[in-house]
């Protein structure tokens, strides 16, 4: 609040003619409590990560625990036997994601923008027309394929059927057509073949573009809920968020592990978007294409 | 490559094509290779068993259309149909709406817009998990909802997401919380887009930001409302998340959504003919919206 009245006052300051400063105020109340709703929702879960487990079922409910309970942190890690591998299983599907997924996508991009091959129209065209298909209507037959070759209850098999997601595809072809055809030329000029090309001369190029994209797969893979929730069965292979939504089955009315728990899955997240904000909205203005 | 080729007689120039149609394929095989097993062979494989009835332990038996017409005869199907359809028919106008006045508001510029902008996306980056587990113990009968309805004086204690009247309601308020800030995101860029001397003119003809918003922006906005409308139906079709962790398609199918069915045919029940067919019916009925929704929506812009 004290936020909102400093605002306005260096507003009135700055643009004195009235007609303008009237809706100034009326879009800044709006962006307030705009902030407000999205806001509390997370303020409310930190507040409730600190209660004890009787404080955060009181009527009505407490704002600021009486006491700061930091042991429902180390509660959440010990009391769960599977929540540090929950928190190893989805730090390895991220990886795995961020080392395979990218140099897939990188690799494909860089056919597609700089190559001339015969069927590349129709396979841009076919890889357009799979974002039609929604996820959902793949689940049987990818478990069933799954199934054949036993990565049923696998990270792997979480992790291996993701690589055939199309966005990263199209987010490579668009940055490597962006580059100046002058560095393929020089280095073909000097005789290198096109892999050393692209090892040597386009992907050091590529970097901006490929911590975008490995920033925004992280995401993805991280909080990652339906796929993995059909393959994988048993404890110790679930996933963090996996295990987070089990948790509550599991614990029931202990709510303050819980929150603390969904602390571990969201600050990460959190962190990422504050540091690298440019690349989710770029991304988001641009999700015609993420379908 | 055409410098160097130039110089050079015709046979190497056609080698030179074999060999980049070679490089090509072996940049694109990994991924072609994926591709072509999660989501080629899946789809085929969909729709083969869709007609079929199989359970994982014996091996599928081809039924027709049995699975078809299973469905529109299967009353929890129709009540699935049903509930997207009132989710959709609330949550897209209300979302579209929201994130236009979201954008508008963003557009002004106003102090801290940059912390404005951040705090609203918050909520579209926390996974889905977190979201809903929150919102569940927002919305329990002894949460932070009713503290705040009684607060200001509304004396209720509604189990949100356990009462039939009110379950279906909560999630669209919390799909609403989690996603209209994306579309928040889409709706700024296209009117950033928008050429300035458009306002500078109407700015001179006297025309006020408010004016201007709902004779300009508005208007030539169009194609990016068509993106948001389509992409928020077809989210809103695809609704599971929040109904998997938060009711279980519960208390009475009030909040079954086909995608639930889905899973709970295929993956709980092992009827995985039948779990098909509800994908393929699904996918149909998103590819039929996206058809009406170009037809009716036009998506060229003016200028």
């Amino acid at each position: 609040m004290a936020t909102r009245a400093a605002t306005v006052t260096t507003v009135t300051v700055r643009e004195p003619r009235f007609p303008f400063r009237i809706s100034r105020i009326i879009f800044l109340v709006a962006a307030v409590i705009f902030t407000i709703l999205a806001l509390t929702p997370f303020v409310l879960t930190v507040s409730g990560s600190f209660k004890t487990k009787s404080e955060i079922l009181d009527w009505p409910p407490t704002i600021i625990p009486q006491v700061f309970q930091w042991q429902n942190y180390v509660e959440v890690w010990t009391n769960s036997h599977f929540f540090p591998q929950w928190i190893l299983n989805s730090v390895f599907l991220a990886a795995f994601h961020l080392f395979i997924y990218i140099g897939i996508c990188s690799l494909a991009g860089y056919a597609f923008a700089r190559l001339r091959f015969p069927g590349a129209t129709v396979i841009f065209l076919a890889i357009l027309g799979s974002i039609m298909v929604p996820g959902q209507v793949l689940w049987v037959p990818k478990f069933l394929i799954l199934n054949q070759v036993g990565l049923v209850d696998n990270l792997l098999g979480i992790g291996l059927p993701d690589l055939a997601e199309v966005f990263g595809v199209f987010f490579m072809t668009q940055f490597f057509k962006s580059l100046p055809k002058e560095l393929e030329e020089a280095a073909s000029i000097d005789g290198a073949g096109t892999f050393r090309t692209f090892r040597q001369i386009i992907l050091p190029n590529a970097y901006p573009a490929l911590a975008a994209l490995a920033i925004l797969r992280f995401q993805a893979s991280w909080n990652s809920f339906q796929w993995p929730l059909i393959v994988v069965r048993s404890p110790e292979h679930l996933t963090l968020p996996l295990g987070l939504a089990s948790f509550q089955g599991l614990f029931g009315v202990n709510w303050n592990w819980v929150l603390a728990g969904a602390m571990f899955n969201a600050v990460p997240i959190i962190l990422l978007v504050i540091f690298f904000q440019k690349y989710f909205i770029r991304s988001a203005a641009s999700s015609a294409i993420k379908g | 490559m055409a410098v160097v080729a130039r110089g050079a007689v015709r046979r190497p120039s056609r080698f030179r094509y074999w060999r980049e149609w070679l490089t090509a394929y072996t940049f694109l095989a990994p991924f072609l290779f994926f591709l072509v097993v999660f989501v080629g062979a899946a789809i085929v494989l969909a729709i083969y068993f869709s007609f079929t009835d199989y359970d994982l332990l014996s091996d599928p038996v081809f039924v027709g259309l049995k699975n078809y017409q299973a469905a529109f005869q299967d009353e929890s199907f129709l009540h699935a149909v049903r509930n997207v359809a009132t989710y959709t028919a609330v949550v897209v106008p209300v979302q579209t709406f929201v994130a236009l006045i979201m954008a508008a508001v963003l557009d002004q510029k106003l102090p801290f817009r940059r912390f404005f902008r951040i705090a609203w996306y918050l909520p579209c980056v926390a996974s889905s998990v977190v979201t809903t587990l929150i919102f569940m113990w927002l919305f329990l009968p002894d949460g932070f909802i009713n503290a705040a309805l009684n607060f200001i004086g509304i004396n209720v204690r509604i189990n949100w997401l356990g009462d039939e009247a009110t379950a279906l309601p909560s999630i669209m308020f919390m799909n609403i919380w989690a996603t209209a800030a994306t579309m928040m995101l889409i709706f700024l860029a296209a009117i950033q887009d928008i050429p300035g001397p458009i306002y500078e003119a109407a700015h001179l003809d006297g025309a006020g930001p408010i004016r201007q918003f709902f004779q300009i922006t508005i208007p030539l906005l169009r194609p990016a409302i068509f993106l948001v409308v389509l992409l928020g139906t077809i989210g809103c079709f695809q609704l599971y998340d929040q109904v998997k962790i938060a009711t279980n398609g519960g208390p009475n199918e009030a909040t079954l959504t086909v995608t639930y069915l889905l899973w709970k045919e295929g993956f709980r029940d092992l009827n995985m003919g039948y779990a098909s067919a509800l994908g393929v019916i699904l996918f149909a009925g998103i590819f039929a919206i996206s058809l009406v929704q170009r037809r009716f929506l036009d998506v060229r812009p003016d200028y």
